[in-house]
């Protein structure tokens, strides 16, 4: 093997994840400013099936990591999930930004989408036992989970979305609604 | 590895938990080895008879003897099932009730013993906190069924001798256990499945998959009938078990463990007879001993068994492959109980949690490399 100094491009990370085993059963669209990719992970054997959708914007340094799950969707409406950027969305925080732990040199497999599989085995784990065993950090320690309001949570998401989505939000919600559409379409035998 | 092969090492893990260790079982078989001793060292002979404990013999039965104990529900004593059998004696010599006074005065001379011991019904307990009880009955030699090792123990009310064999009762359910089972070679069609990580440690079964089941199904049972009535008896569960496993193994093939757990479940009530319209679940290793007696004075002793047959049925069925790691943790603490169940999920996750500290991302289809990352987060708004 030789030493590769330069930075892998945009199409190179793409192509990554249609090889890496974690995430090659997906399929994604390529485009000239962003890309997305859409896969499927059981955590361990008795897992669900969750579907992953990474997304990144060419304009930023790493990407979006999102689970689109029904389920997941109605515990973070009861519950805090740990370590997600957005409950909404299910964004999640998959390292820390100060730690030097990812940049975009390093293999995808083994990071992003490694650290993916690692948040979803806790995060059932966690829906189990309350306890995330995952270790981690929070700007803020939460001694008690805090519970929040309804009416807030509405509130917020009002103001949301009087901003103008930004580039990441518009894919997401483009996949979102076309899961929701499958889900809601029966399955032929 | 599949499914249903990780299920039932969960189950088996389980029933680890649920064991007696080693180190307890040893101090037990210390402890009531001084008190065969102490027993077996009294002058006490009835006047004109020969009648004495003297060269009496302490062994254990039940559970404690086949390999199928199970840790009490809130409790931290396990039952430790002893006979005491003087040999010697004969029917006409002596009353169930005399025998035991005897056994107690003995125990008594003893200043230790006699601060732990308290009358049973059948015998007597010496209780050891926070270890066991050790349970002891007293047993005569059996004179009308000379051709096996049966002995008379007190029948329920303690008026009358009854016929019982827990020395060759413990040998047939040992031999029994002993048959190794055929399983068919299947391999986990690991290519049509997503990729998975953690399998559960692989452990090596330690005990035979026999009374691995029989315990599994009292846990279950103790659990069912916390607080109700008329719980299926233990050696009623084991010797239907026994039956059903025998007849499983020797007549059809499985896949794994798990299926034929289901299978041994599924039978065990086939092996209940029902003779003039009385229940009969025999010792096989003496004549006159129904297991199931008591089902034909109080019917609702064979409802009960019955229900927990149904239940039981149930629990082991809930399980598939898809219901998420939380749920089947869930699902077993309906059956098992929480303390057990949530020892093994910290083990489970642990587990995991290794194999990424040194790099490893595991799946039970491959191993793959993962870098070293610290969960973050913002707060949730």
């Amino acid at each position: 093997m030789f030493y590769k100094s330069k930075k892998p491009s945009f199409a190179q990370l793409y192509a990554s994840l249609a090889l890496c085993p974690l995430s090659k059963n997906g399929k994604g669209i390529f485009k000239k400013n962003y890309f997305y990719w859409e896969f499927d992970i059981k955590p361990s054997t008795f897992s669900k099936l969750y579907k992953i959708l990474l997304i990144w914007d060419i304009k930023t340094s790493s990407p979006n990591v999102f689970v689109l799950d029904t389920d997941v969707w109605e515990v973070a409406e009861q519950r805090d999930i740990p370590h997600l950027y957005d409950y909404k969305k299910i964004k999640l925080c998959l390292y820390h930004p100060l730690y030097n732990q990812y940049n975009r040199n390093m293999s995808l497999c083994e990071t992003i989408i490694a650290w993916t599989y690692l948040w979803l085995f806790y995060y059932e784990e966690w829906l189990y036992s309350d306890d995330w065993k995952g270790g981690g950090e929070h700007p803020k320690p939460k001694k008690e989970p805090k519970k929040i309001s309804p009416l807030k949570k509405i509130r917020v998401s009002k103001k949301r979305n009087k901003e103008k989505p930004s580039l990441v939000d518009r894919i997401y919600n483009q996949r979102k609604d076309i899961y929701l559409q499958q889900m809601s379409t029966p399955t032929l035998l | 590895m599949t499914a249903k092969q990780e299920l039932f090492n969960i189950l088996d893990a389980i029933g680890e938990q649920l064991d007696i260790t080693p180190t307890q079982f040893n101090n037990a078989k210390d402890r009531y080895e001084a008190v065969g001793k102490h027993l077996a060292e009294g002058e006490y002979c009835l006047i004109n008879k020969k009648i004495c404990l003297k060269n009496g013999e302490i062994y254990p039965q039940g559970s404690i003897r086949l390999g199928t104990t199970v840790k009490p529900l809130g409790l931290n004593e396990f039952d430790v099932d002893l006979v005491f059998f003087t040999p010697n004696i004969s029917t006409d010599d002596i009353d169930p009730t005399e025998l035991n006074r005897l056994i107690g005065n003995r125990l008594r001379e003893s200043e230790t013993y006699k601060k732990m011991m308290e009358p049973l019904k059948r015998g007597w307990r010496i209780i050891y906190h926070d270890e066991f009880y050790l349970d002891i009955t007293p047993s005569i030699e059996n004179h009308t069924e000379p051709y096996n090792k049966s002995e008379l123990v007190p029948d329920r009310k303690i008026q009358n001798w009854k016929s019982s064999n827990p020395k060759e009762y413990a040998e047939i359910f040992d031999a029994t256990a002993l048959k190794s089972p055929y399983f068919s070679i299947t391999k986990s069609i690991i290519e049509n499945r997503a990729s998975t990580v953690s399998d559960f440690p692989e452990n090596i079964p330690k005990k035979p998959l026999l009374k691995r089941y029989v315990q599994l199904f009292k846990r279950h049972r103790d659990v069912m009938f916390e607080n109700k009535n008329h719980a299926p008896i233990s050696v009623i569960i084991t010797t239907l078990a026994m039956h059903s496993y025998a007849y499983c193994i020797a007549n059809f093939e499985y896949d794994n463990e798990y299926d034929l757990l289901l299978a041994v479940l599924d039978h065990m009530p086939a092996f209940i007879q029902k003779e003039n319209g009385k229940y009969k679940i025999m010792n096989p290793t003496t004549e006159h001993e129904n297991f199931a007696e008591r089902w034909n004075e109080v019917p609702q002793k064979k409802d009960a068994f019955d229900e927990w047959h149904k239940e039981v049925t149930k629990f082991f069925n809930r399980f598939h492959e898809n219901m998420g790691q939380h749920r089947v943790f869930e699902v077993l603490e309906d059956g098992f109980g929480k303390k057990p169940i949530s020892n093994i999920a910290n083990q489970y996750t642990a587990n995991i949690t290794q194999r990424r500290n040194i790099g490893l991302l595991a799946t039970s289809a491959l191993e793959v490399p993962v870098k070293s990352n610290t969960f973050f987060g913002k707060n949730v708004l």
